[in-house]
């Protein structure tokens, strides 16, 4: 396992987002990003490309970011990335029935550059170093 | 008895033939005449007999039959039978011994139809006696008809007895005449003085021997009188107009307790008492004058009790018409008395009873049409006792004209038999002319032997209020029923002992069934509820029945009959508690809030769309203004409004985030989840993230006070979200450099987190809608201030969901300081830090 973050798979299907979220994570927090704009070119890629962490927005056309998440799951290398979910939905229920399924966590759209690359770093620290269970 | 008179007659004959042997059979004619005259004479004698012993024989009729009245036994019946044969057969007799006078014969013949006709009056006492009793029997007797048919008897007899005496009278003047002629021509012969003296002889025996035959007769038929009296329980007796006791039977000396020899003949104050006698005294003389008297009296018997004796006086006349007596019939009435008094007693008993109970009681003769009704029941109307006329029409005529023919035709049927009760509602005209409602009710006590009623009783209560209750209750059953009609509501009323529920019309409505309303139990309608309601419906219902909770208050889902599911608001409350405080009822209202509830998840659906559909372009504008902020080598007017639109679109995030959190908040949606939380951490972590924002107003947040770990149970993210307003709030409204302080106490029983900014303080006209929404003190603060107005009323709404409570203190010019208490929870806070520490061990 990879110490620092270093690539980044972005699976989004809204351009604007896509370059926003692209440049914010490349100019702020300097990562290599890889864009992908459906869940089925995200499976193409994603175990070729081996991210150190997975960026899925949720509502998607074809495959929503969950299916997105369970498909990637399953391929090599891909089993332990840690998976994190961007989305507009703020209702509380999807965000914890997405942490029970595995997310490392959510991010909730719209969000600044700055703090979305804060909010990255915040997450790879936990990923790297997790709470013990209280 | 006959042949010894005979003797004196045939003594009167010989002499008579041997003085007419002496004048040698010279008055041959004579003699043959005076042979015939004197066998008419005895034949006169016989018919003479013959009349004594007829009424005597009717004498005999009589006692019997008074005897089978009182006695009424099958031996009485029998020798009635046997004494009317007995008159029958004198008749006869006499019939035959009368038929060669004309005269006499009519009245023989009469008398047959006298005799007749009392036989038909017998067997008419008989038949009374069976169906109605004694005294109807003796009525009948006493009565006109019986005593006519007694007097015409009589009166024939009489007539019969007087013309055989002038008969008589001729037949003898004739021998005397003749004897005389014969005297005349025996003058000279000395045995004229012999056959005078042998005549006078004769003459003086025979009216000896006819007065001692009369006395024998007499005393013979006052023996037989006697002896059917005797039989007879009734004291009889016979008192002359001297008030002498001239005939008793045995029951006046069992009564007085006297020998017979101490009663005839005697003064009638000497034989009952003087007081007794004084007591009577009137009645005696309108018997005398000829009057019949009935009486009843008290009078204390020979053994000391109490009777009550009915007297009959029959009054008896003589030939002329004169009152030479009367009758006396005295009845031992106790028992009928104690049986009569028993019944007064018990229907005084019953008519106290029911007027008791406030009711007015009547009392009808069904024959006659009288009636009596109780004072009660002439209050009832407001009459007073005189001013009710004692007649079935006195009442009719006072129902109300629209009740009348449907109470008579009910009172009809009942009486018909048709229907098993009378019991009737109706106005009555009180003697004021107002109307009341009666409800009168009655039952036919005594009836006839075929069965026609004859008395009838019942009672009458006064209604109207309770008729005016019910009439008022339909009205605001009315009232209710058309205010529930408008809302949709369905009103429940719940037995909680049994489990009843009664439902009005909406709730079948409701369920999409006829409207009805209706009674169910508690767990069939338990089994029309969504099962994932079911809980949290017994937990509210559990409260309110408890009286944890004043009221009960739920929202839950039901199957219709079509098998949808509406969403129901059921509200209600205990209004009725027993002595030991458990709920015994319950009430309340349903009401279908399916569309609320629609218009509600349209609203979340709208608001969930809208802030998605909202955000997704907002990312891209916050997130281009965001990267161009921090591009380099842009020219300082275009950073500038570069900076200005980045600024204002972070607002709008804000703005959205607060509007869904209100939203979320005010639907009870925000379920916050309660954990330990210690404040004196979560303050520390607030201070250090919203520094930052402080910064951008050179405002220093500091902790200035903190006692100790400070455990409360609430939500840390919902308190530091509190935290973030109130500091934010704070660094806006202070000056440049200045200090903001956050202070955490512990008293009264409970936490205080306060946040003190050196700003200018609240103004007092904005000071009561601080929390309100959307409520800034002047709308250029909320633009250059940059806040959305939302932010202390979410604070408050977290508060209250947390058990606490939010204010502040504001003085213009001296700064404010907002705090917010929460119970402490040191028990909770105690477990944690356990397992705390054994996780850590």
């Amino acid at each position: 396992m990879t110490q620092t973050l270093n690539k980044i798979l972005l699976v989004e299907d809204d351009p604007d987002i896509q370059l926003i979220t692209r440049l914010s994570l490349e100019v702020g927090g300097g990562y290599e990003v890889r864009v992908c704009s459906s869940g089925a070119e995200a499976a193409q890629i994603a175990a070729a490309y081996a991210p150190d962490m997975i960026l899925l927005d949720v509502m998607m056309p074809g495959m929503d970011g969950l299916a997105t998440m369970e498909a990637l799951r399953k391929l090599d290398g891909l089993d332990q990335t840690p998976m994190v979910f961007f989305t507009a939905n703020t209702q509380q229920q999807i965000r914890q029935d997405l942490l029970r399924r595995g997310a490392l966590g959510v991010i909730v759209k719209p969000v600044e550059p700055s703090a979305l690359v804060a909010q990255i770093r915040a997450l790879w620290r936990r990923h790297r170093n997790p709470e013990p269970a209280a | 008895m006959k042949f010894s008179f005979r003797i004196g007659i045939y003594l009167v004959l010989a002499t008579t033939i041997a003085m007419l042997i002496t004048l040698g059979g010279a008055y041959q004619l004579s003699v043959t005449e005076q042979v015939e005259q004197a066998s008419a004479e005895t034949k006169s004698q016989r018919i003479l007999a013959k009349l004594e012993e007829l009424v005597s024989a009717r004498g005999a009729v009589e006692s019997s039959t008074l005897s089978y009245v009182i006695g009424r036994s099958e031996r009485q019946l029998q020798r009635l039978g046997e004494t009317e044969n007995s008159l029958r057969i004198e008749i006869a007799q006499l019939a035959r011994l009368v038929g060669d006078d004309a005269a006499q014969r009519r009245r023989a013949a009469a008398l047959e139809l006298a005799a007749g006709a009392m036989a038909g009056m017998q067997q008419r006492v008989t038949q009374l006696r069976e169906s109605r009793g004694v005294a109807a029997a003796v009525d009948f007797i006493s009565g006109d008809a019986y005593r006519g048919n007694e007097r015409e008897f009589e009166r024939l007899v009489d007539e019969m007895r007087r013309q055989e005496h002038a008969l008589d009278v001729v037949r003898r003047q004739g021998i005397a005449t003749r004897t005389r002629q014969l005297g005349q021509l025996t003058l000279w012969s000395g045995l004229l003085t012999i056959g005078l003296a042998l005549f006078a002889a004769a003459v003086i025996n025979r009216q000896r021997e006819e007065r001692r035959l009369s006395e024998a007769h007499l005393r013979e038929q006052e023996k037989q009188y006697r002896l059917v009296t005797g039989s007879v329980p009734a004291m009889i007796c016979y008192i002359d107009s001297a008030h002498r006791m001239r005939f008793h039977n045995y029951a006046i000396e069992e009564w007085l307790d006297l020998p017979a020899e101490r009663i005839d003949n005697h003064h009638l104050a000497e034989v009952i008492g003087t007081t007794a006698y004084a007591s009577i005294l009137s009645e005696i003389e309108r018997a005398l004058q000829g009057e019949r008297v009935e009486y009843e009296r008290a009078r204390q018997g020979a053994e000391g009790r109490e009777h009550y004796l009915a007297g009959t006086f029959v009054p008896d006349f003589d030939a002329a018409g004169g009152c030479v007596g009367f009758f006396a019939m005295i009845l031992d009435i106790t028992e009928r008395k104690a049986a009569e008094e028993a019944l007064r007693a018990s229907e005084e008993r019953w008519k106290f009873a029911l007027e008791g109970a406030g009711d007015g009681v009547w009392d009808r003769n069904i024959q006659t049409d009288e009636v009596i009704y109780s004072r009660r029941y002439k209050k009832m109307l407001g009459f007073a006792e005189g001013e009710f006329e004692n007649r079935r029409e006195e009442w009719e005529s006072r129902i109300h004209p629209q009740d009348r023919a449907r109470v008579m035709a009910d009172l009809e049927a009942y009486l018909q038999g048709t229907n098993p009760a009378y019991a009737a509602e109706f106005r009555m005209r009180c003697k004021d002319g107002s109307w009341k409602w009666i409800l009168a009710r009655g039952m036919v006590v005594s009836r006839g032997p075929a069965g026609t009623p004859l008395r009838m009783i019942g009672t009458h209560t006064d209604i109207s209020a309770r008729v005016r209750q019910q009439e008022e209750i339909s009205r605001i059953n009315e009232r209710l029923d058309l205010a529930l009609q408008g809302s949709r509501l369905a009103i429940w009323d719940a037995d909680i002992a049994s489990g009843r529920v009664f439902l009005s019309e909406g709730w079948t409505e409701l369920l999409g069934e006829k409207p009805r309303e209706i009674y169910v139990d508690f767990a069939s309608l338990l089994a029309l509820v969504h099962p994932d309601d079911i809980a949290r419906g017994r937990a509210e219902l559990a409260a309110a029945l408890k009286g944890t909770s004043p009221e009960y208050h739920v929202e839950y889902r039901i199957r219709t009959r079509n098998g949808e599911w509406k969403w129901i608001l059921s509200h209600g409350q205990v209004v009725s508690r027993d002595a030991s405080g458990r709920a015994v009822r319950m009430t309340g209202t349903n009401a279908d809030i399916s569309s609320r509830k629609e218009i509600e998840r349209m609203k979340n659906e709208f608001i969930s769309v809208v802030s998605h559909e909202l955000r997704t372009p907002l990312s891209s504008i916050v997130g281009s203004l965001g990267l161009l902020v921090n591009m380099q080598g842009l020219r300082e007017d275009v950073q500038t409004l570069v900076r200005v639109a980045r600024d204002n679109s972070q607002r709008l995030v804000r703005l959205i985030n607060d509007i869904l959190d209100v939203e979320k908040l005010d639907t009870d949606k925000l379920q916050i989840q309660l954990e330990p939380v210690e404040l004196g951490a979560l303050l520390e972590t607030a201070i250090q993230a919203n520094q930052g924002y402080a910064d951008q107003y050179g405002v220093s947040l500091v902790l200035t006070s903190r006692q100790g770990p400070a455990w409360v149970e609430a939500n840390f993210d919902r308190l530091m979200q509190v935290m973030a307003n109130l500091l934010s709030n704070a660094a806006k409204f202070s000056p440049r450099e200045a200090r903001v302080e956050v202070r955490l106490e512990q008293a009264h029983g409970a936490v205080r987190v306060s946040v003190t900014d050196p700003g200018p303080g609240i103004p007092d006209e904005f000071k009561p809608r601080v929390f309100d929404r959307f409520a800034q003190a002047d709308s250029s603060t909320t633009r250059r201030r940059g806040g959305t107005g939302l932010g202390l009323a979410i604070c408050k709404m977290i508060i209250d969901k947390l058990g606490g409570k939010i204010d502040f203190v504001s003085a213009p010019g001296q700064g404010t300081t907002f705090y917010f208490d929460l119970p402490p929870h040191a028990q909770t806070a105690q477990a944690y830090a356990q397992n705390r520490g054994a996780v850590r061990t």
